[in-house]
């Protein structure tokens, strides 16, 4: 199969621009799209880490606070005491000044209460009907309960101790973990009780706001994705890319169509005239090539060529036209 | 016309014979009957002077 100079040189440029442009065109949609989607994971992986720091943060702050509180109940506790020498435990649980002092707000739903350190008996509650009675009632409802109040009765030191447990909310019936811290308070009564502060409330209190977060962050992120999805995936993009393929195309086939022209149109010129040479006409004329390259030399050497050629071929001819010449002297004559 | 142009070719033949002939020709891309046709003008004379060296 024929193929022409001018088509090879076509395909041949077209290869060379079409072929680059497709590869970094695939090159630069796949950078852009790992590119988007590599920011959109570290954004989720920090935005994760960040807020999970942040809720550790917050729930260490919480129980600060809630064992803060316990800690304060029992200095008031202590100085009461110390003002009311005389009074015995039975005489404070019914004296509204001490039982003030002993159930106070903790955060927005806790509160603190005080429990007998050697029996581990409820002495002032917010829920009547477990006042007097021992924490061992939690036994099988609420293990961590029952393990620490194990833990306070059996230190003869009246060290501080603090538990996790699950607990219903009132409102809503949902089982959430509250945290409760014991602090010891200084001062006996005057009938030798030793007791503790018991500080107590639900956990997520602290970290609500965190939760909160981490939803406008997650909804946040989320349009982020959507957006780079949209961006290196979406149709206008994929159009702009077809676009800007097609005009690189056009104009890279109008390039090589004159290129290939200006290269084949002098060779096909030079390639008629040597035919016709071919066929025995010396007379034919060589044409003129403008180009500064080696087909314009070629087109020189063919003119050289032809002109030895007509000489020869000349000089051939040249005795026939002497003897034509004389013929018609010699019939005068007679 | 080109009467000066032919000339040279006996020139190049009493230097060269027919051989010098058709190098001149090649050299000038004109045949002798090509150069009889064409003008004396002084730059065909420059190009057969040049030719004429090279011979």
């Amino acid at each position: 199969m024929r193929i022409t100079i001018k088509a090879k040189l076509l395909v041949a440029m077209l290869a060379l621009a079409i072929i680059p442009l497709a590869i970094v065109g695939f090159i630069s949609v796949n950078d852009a799209k790992s590119l988007g989607m590599g920011a959109y994971t570290e954004a989720k992986e920090l935005g994760a880490a960040t807020l999970e720091d942040s809720k550790a943060a917050m729930v260490d702050l919480g129980e600060k606070i809630i064992s803060n509180k316990a800690k304060a109940v029992a200095s008031q506790m202590a100085v009461y005491i110390r003002d009311h020498p005389e009074m015995t435990m039975r005489e404070l649980q019914v004296d509204p000044a001490f039982m003030k002092l002993a159930v106070q707000p903790v955060g927005e739903t806790g509160y603190t209460y005080i429990i007998d350190a050697v029996y581990g008996e409820i002495l002032i509650h917010p829920s009547a009907p477990i006042v007097n009675k021992t924490f061992h009632i939690f036994e099988k409802s609420v293990p961590p309960i029952y393990e620490m109040g194990l833990r306070l009765i059996e230190d003869p030191e009246c060290n501080d101790v603090k538990t996790y447990y699950d607990w219903p909310d009132p409102e809503t019936g949902v089982v959430k973990p509250k945290y409760v811290y014991h602090a010891c308070v200084s001062e006996p009564t005057a009938d030798g009780v030793v007791f503790s502060v018991a500080s107590s409330t639900y956990i997520d209190e602290f970290s609500r706001p965190i939760v909160a977060i981490e939803e406008k962050v997650n909804t946040s992120i989320a349009s982020t994705l959507a957006t780079i999805k949209k961006r290196t995936e979406g149709l206008s993009t994929q159009n702009t890319i077809v676009f800007i393929s097609i005009v690189t195309l056009i104009i890279a086939s109008i390039v090589a169509i004159v290129f290939a022209n200006s290269i084949s149109a002098p060779v096909r010129k030079l390639t008629k005239a040597a035919n016709e040479i071919s066929k025995g006409n010396p007379k034919v004329k060589i044409p003129k090539i403008k180009s500064n390259d080696e087909i314009r030399d070629l087109g020189e050497s063919l003119e050289s060529a032809l002109a030895g050629l007509a000489f020869l071929l000349d000089q051939a001819k040249g005795p026939e036209k002497k003897s034509k010449k004389a013929a018609p002297k010699g019939k005068k004559k007679r | 016309m080109g009467a000066q142009l032919a000339k040279y070719f006996d020139q190049a033949k009493a230097k060269g014979g027919v051989q010098a002939q058709v190098k001149l020709a090649m050299l000038t891309k004109m045949s002798q009957s090509q150069a009889q046709a064409t003008e004396d003008s002084p730059d065909n004379i420059a190009k057969f002077e040049d030719a004429m060296k090279q011979l």
